[in-house]
């Protein structure tokens, strides 16, 4: 069986006046199968926003994307892409007290996306719109619909964010942040929203996400972005038990509850490289604890260890 | 919002009522005297007593006052001292053709203005933004008795299309007389179905109306075009990209509405601007507004004609602004909370 989404060797430049000035995404390789949820984690500018939104077919001005995502047969790197938008992959994003429009009505910011996308009449968009506030359990739908993005809080605005996103059916949800701007009652309750409606549509998830708890709780597949790189890749619990990159190694030791509670935390020394252009070897050698000469000179590749385990450390022992 | 347009129409209310007080003790003053500016200078002393105890200006100031204000009421704003008619109905006959004109060159200004607003930031940088900036920076910086005399040197000298100056052709008065309802002569004509009189109405308006259309027209094109740019980098328009809303739903439908609230202010802002503005334009095209007819109340300190007009401006000021507050808190939800 192919897989939903196929990403394959994506680069994403910013170009100003014909010269490339950064190179935050550097080839990445990804699936996504039918009905998977796959966590993409990583520090802030390794690129895991900017992947987000190639997937979606939207990237930001002077931004340019070499390589293939192919959704479901469709290319998201052509211009066609806005027609699949809202309707074969929807996003959810960070803030929902800014994604929505201050001056319409939530219901009339859904009834844009219904209009967009289906041929309904009136009555059957006001009946479609209150269906899927319904189904995000918000406790009051026809009055969501009537509201103002000021008059709802911010949980019930990823509520109804969600459910602009699962308007059209889409095949793909692409999750960016949903629960950073959100108190953590709320975000588990928003998780486990998104988790009630996979089952019950069965759609792909793409959890774009820097928390590691959230990846172990709900995703089956996670990919560890590295300066704009995947570094590994492997079913959820088998990389967060056993991970094989340095990296992968520091963010789990980063972790609260991984520690001795009378020791300071452990970070990763250093910084991501906030330029990527010009870079040879491994990105992450001038961080890693494990480094050796050869790190600066290969560049290395992400290759597979055990079943379906992979990750790109030069110093991994492969069979 | 009912509440919250009530609460505004007090305050408008209030302020008009100091503005009363305001404008009364301005004309008294001002160094002149108008008894004798009413019977002329060479007048002997005891014919100026006469008139000053004829005009009432020999009692106590707050009488006077309380005098004036009760006039304002019951419709008796004074006679004018150059025509020694009542003041109310000299600026009655004049005013409906400098309103239907400002109304004219406002709505000029609204649509055209959001027009070339928003097509400037289509493609911000390019070509047609550029013809726009040029075209509004040249309608708010050209002076307008100088555009007037332009256009008339254009439309009506070279290509002879318009006609050069007045409210209708003279032979209209023969041919298809107006019935008055209104006042209002372009207005009456439309109702009374008198399409000749319209069409030829219309033509008569159309380059007074450019003539003042051209500031707030320019003024609205920059300041659509800034707020648009500004709303176009909002995450919420993001979100409606990222659901393949298209760009001319995004710029026309979403952006535009959150780019009104500022726009709306400054066209209030510019209507008031225009009462005055119009005087010019009157005068460039022999319109037979109240212009010409303030213009020389003012030389001959005229106190109660300029008082009547102070007022009527101030009370235009206010009314503009309480219809932008209004409009804004209906475009913008946020504006009733406060």
């Amino acid at each position: 069986m192919s897989a939903l989404l196929s990403v394959k060797d994506l680069r994403i430049d910013f170009v100003d006046r014909g010269r490339v000035t950064n190179t935050p995404v550097r080839g990445i390789d990804l699936e996504v199968g039918h009905g998977e949820i796959i966590g993409v984690v990583g520090e802030s500018g390794c690129g895991k926003t900017l992947t987000g939104l190639a997937v979606l077919g939207l990237l930001p001005g002077g931004a340019t994307a070499t390589g293939s995502v192919l959704l479901d047969g469709g290319d998201q790197l052509a211009p066609n892409a806005a027609n699949r938008r809202g309707e074969d992959v929807s996003i959810v994003f960070q803030n929902p007290g800014t994604a929505f429009n201050p001056v319409f009505t939530i219901g009339a910011q859904l009834r844009n996306v219904v209009r967009r996308h289906r041929d309904f009449t009136k009555r059957e968009e006001d009946a479609h719109i209150l269906n899927y506030l319904t189904l995000v359990q918000l406790p009051d739908p026809a009055r969501a619909a009537a509201s103002y993005p000021h008059e709802l809080s911010g949980g019930m605005l990823q509520r109804a964010m969600i459910a602009m996103a699962l308007l059209c059916e889409p095949k793909l949800l692409i999750l960016d942040e949903p629960t950073t701007a959100l108190d953590v009652t709320v975000a588990k309750q928003i998780l486990e929203l998104v988790l009630d409606l996979q089952r019950q549509f069965g759609f792909s998830v793409l959890l774009i996400t820097h928390n590691l708890g959230i990846v172990h709780d709900i995703c089956d597949r996670v990919a560890v972005l590295y300066a704009g790189r995947v570094i590994e890749l492997g079913e959820t619990a088998e990389v967060l038990k056993s991970p094989k990159h340095p990296y992968t190694q520091g963010l789990l030791d980063a972790l609260p509850g991984n520690r001795d509670p009378n020791m300071p935390l452990a970070a990763i020394r250093g910084t991501v490289p906030s330029n990527l252009l010009g870079i040879t070897g491994c990105a992450f050698a001038d961080r890693c604890p494990l480094v050796i000469d050869e790190c600066r000179r290969i560049d290395p590749a992400l290759l597979e260890s055990t079943n379906g385990h992979a990750d790109a450390c030069i110093r991994t022992v492969r069979a | 919002m009912l509440r919250f347009t009530l609460k505004r129409l007090l305050t408008a209310v209030v302020v008009l009522l100091i503005l009363t007080l305001v404008v009364f003790l301005m004309t008294r003053l001002i160094p002149s005297n108008p008894a004798i500016v009413y019977v002329g200078p060479k007048a002997p002393p005891e014919v100026i007593a006469r008139v000053t105890a004829e005009l009432g200006l020999d009692r106590p100031i707050f009488v006077q006052y309380f005098e004036y204000l009760g006039g304002l009421f019951t419709g008796d704003w004074g006679n004018s001292l150059s025509t020694k008619r009542p003041v109310l109905l000299e600026l009655a006959t004049r005013l409906p053709a400098t309103l239907e004109l400002i109304a004219a060159a406002m709505a000029i200004a609204a649509l055209g203005g959001v027009t070339l607003g928003v097509l400037a930031v289509r493609r911000p940088g390019r070509i047609l933004d550029g013809a726009i900036r040029f075209l509004s920076i040249g309608g708010v910086s050209m002076p307008a008795f100088w555009l007037g005399l332009l256009l008339q040197l254009f439309f009506v000298g070279n290509l002879k299309l318009l006609p050069a100056t007045g409210q209708f052709s003279n032979a209209l008065e023969y041919t298809n007389p107006i019935t008055p309802v209104t006042n209002f002569a372009l207005f009456d004509s439309l109702i009374t179905g008198n399409w000749a009189a319209f069409g030829d109405g219309l033509q008569h308006l159309i380059l007074p109306a450019i003539t003042l259309a051209a500031y707030p027209l320019g003024l609205m094109a920059r300041m659509v075009r800034s707020a648009m740019l500004e709303v176009l980098g909002q995450d919420h328009i993001f979100t409606a990209r990222a659901y393949g809303l298209p760009e001319r739903v995004v710029h026309w439908k979403l952006a535009l509405k959150n780019a009104l609230p500022s726009t709306v202010t400054v066209f209030g802002l510019s209507i008031a601007y225009a009462l005055t503005g119009t005087f010019f334009v009157e005068v460039v095209f022999n319109w037979p507004g109240i212009g010409q007819f303030i213009t020389a109340a003012m030389v001959a300190v005229d106190y109660p004609t300029i008082m009547a007009v102070t007022l009527l401006g101030a009370a235009a000021y206010l009314l503009s602004n309480f219809v932008v507050d209004v409009v804004q808190a209906k475009i913008d939800p946020r504006v009733r909370i406060s």
